[in-house]
């Protein structure tokens, strides 16, 4: 084995290049940022999960304590009727506001439960896919990322309460999209559109209406790969204002170009009056 | 049991303080400098992003070797085509000199051999490992890395003749 030996002593001198020292540095430094980073996403996450845990146990526990919860800074109340839940992530290349409503003292204790459940749903699939994102932009060598979703209360008078959660992101292109509760409070029930009128015919005169609406409006022109009609479906996003008058709502594109981004049209009464079923809501 | 951050810091200081080791072996599968320092530099990222799969801090040597092997093996089976035309390269440069049977027959038998018993010959001989060592590096167990072993020693005897071995 003698050679064996010699050859061992050979390998001994391979020389050491003094790069090796520094390239380690770096690769131990990346590592560390990389670590850290990590830690940081994972306490975050675990926060929110304790947080959501104690907040919604609570809530269902005690409606007194979502009421107290209005007076805490950060759980913003806007009415009596509703608590907004505010997750926010800031970091140098990706952002998220994450609002989550819930609402009570709605008559109805079932639809409170099914609509906050909803609401519950919305932000947790929301934030699963800003971190699924965030995921694929690490793979993809980063990438800039922002997601806003804002709740905000569109009415609120002695018979409704309208509620609307507004989504938007930001990456590369933006994209914003918006829902509407319109919840009659007294009885406790989530209005839709159909539901307003005595039969189909409101879908056909609101959809001249727009039509005209749009042709009249110069600012405005159509999307040309949207053909005019039907513009509007029977459940359109809507909602009822203080003025007690229907306003139809279109996502960005959906009618018009990109660039005016989502638009809302008040429709008049006077063009649907013969058709509500009642004046309760809309006059 | 170490924490996430304490472990860390324990193969940090294992990555620095071992450094020469880690490029000899990653040098003996690649002869050439870059290559070996790109090698130490992947294994070393490697094993510190996966630090969490390192359960006991004793098998910490193992475990990183097994990393830089595999590296290393991963490294010349992408750059298969062109480590062949080096070494047929040196071969047509370098004719074998019947005489005189130098260190550097040795090296370039060992060179020769396939990457799996130049595994063995590195660790067993160079590096001192145990033949369970091995065995936990090249993920097999002891009879593999023993007849693999023979294979390559038989190998070489083959090569460079009974007498130099």
């Amino acid at each position: 084995m003698n050679r064996m030996n010699d050859y061992r002593q050979s390998y001994d001198d391979i020389p050491i290049p003094p790069e090796l020292d520094r390239r380690l540095r770096e690769t131990i430094a990346q590592a560390g940022r990389e670590q850290r980073r990590n830690k940081r996403m994972k306490s975050w996450l675990f926060s929110i999960v304790a947080l959501f845990v104690i907040w919604i146990s609570s809530l269902n526990v005690s409606p007194q304590f979502a009421q107290a919860m209005a007076n805490v800074p950060g759980f913003q109340s806007l009415v009596s009727a509703l608590t907004i839940h505010e997750i926010v992530v800031e970091q140098e290349m990706y952002e998220a506001h994450i609002e989550t409503p819930t609402i009570a003292n709605v008559t109805n204790p079932e639809l409170e439960q099914v609509l906050n459940a909803k609401y519950i749903a919305e932000s947790e699939a929301l934030y699963e896919s800003f971190e699924q994102k965030l995921v694929e932009m690490d793979d993809a060598g980063g990438g800039h990322l922002a997601i806003d979703s804002k709740v905000e209360v569109i009415t609120d008078t002695d018979i409704l309460f309208v509620l609307s959660r507004s989504y938007s992101e930001i990456q590369g292109s933006s994209s914003y999209e918006i829902e509407y509760d319109n919840v009659d409070k007294q009885l406790g029930v989530v209005l839709t559109l159909p539901s307003l009128f005595i039969n189909d015919e409101y879908i056909d005169r609101i959809n001249e209406y727009i039509v005209h609406y749009l042709e009249d409006e110069q600012a405005v022109s159509i999307n040309p790969e949207k053909k005019p009609l039907p513009l509007i479906d029977a459940d359109q996003p809507f909602f009822i204002s203080n003025k007690k008058t229907l306003h139809i709502s279109f996502d960005k594109y959906e009618i018009t170009a990109g660039a005016y981004g989502p638009i809302t049209i008040e429709i008049p009464t006077s063009l649907i009056d013969d058709l509500l079923v009642s004046h309760r809501y809309i006059e | 049991m170490m924490t996430k951050e304490e472990k860390f810091a324990f193969v940090e200081q294992f990555v620095m303080d071992y450094r020469h080791v880690h490029y000899r072996i990653a040098y003996s599968y690649v002869k050439n400098e870059q290559n070996a320092l790109d090698i130490v530099q992947e294994a070393t990222l490697k094993a510190l992003r996966s630090i969490q799969k390192l359960d006991e801090i004793q098998y910490l040597k193992t475990w990183f070797y097994r990393i830089l092997v595999n590296t290393a093996l991963d490294f010349l089976r992408k750059h298969q085509r062109v480590t062949v035309m080096e070494e047929d390269t040196l071969h047509f440069l370098l004719p074998a000199q019947e005489n005189e049977v130098t260190n550097f027959d040795l090296l370039a038998a060992i060179d020769r051999l396939s990457p799996i018993h130049r595994t063995v010959i590195v660790l067993r001989f160079l590096e001192d490992l145990k033949l369970e060592e091995i065995a936990a590096i090249t993920d097999t167990n002891v009879n593999t890395v023993k007849t693999r072993l023979y294979a390559a020693l038989k190998k070489l005897r083959l090569d460079i003749g009974e007498e130099y071995l």
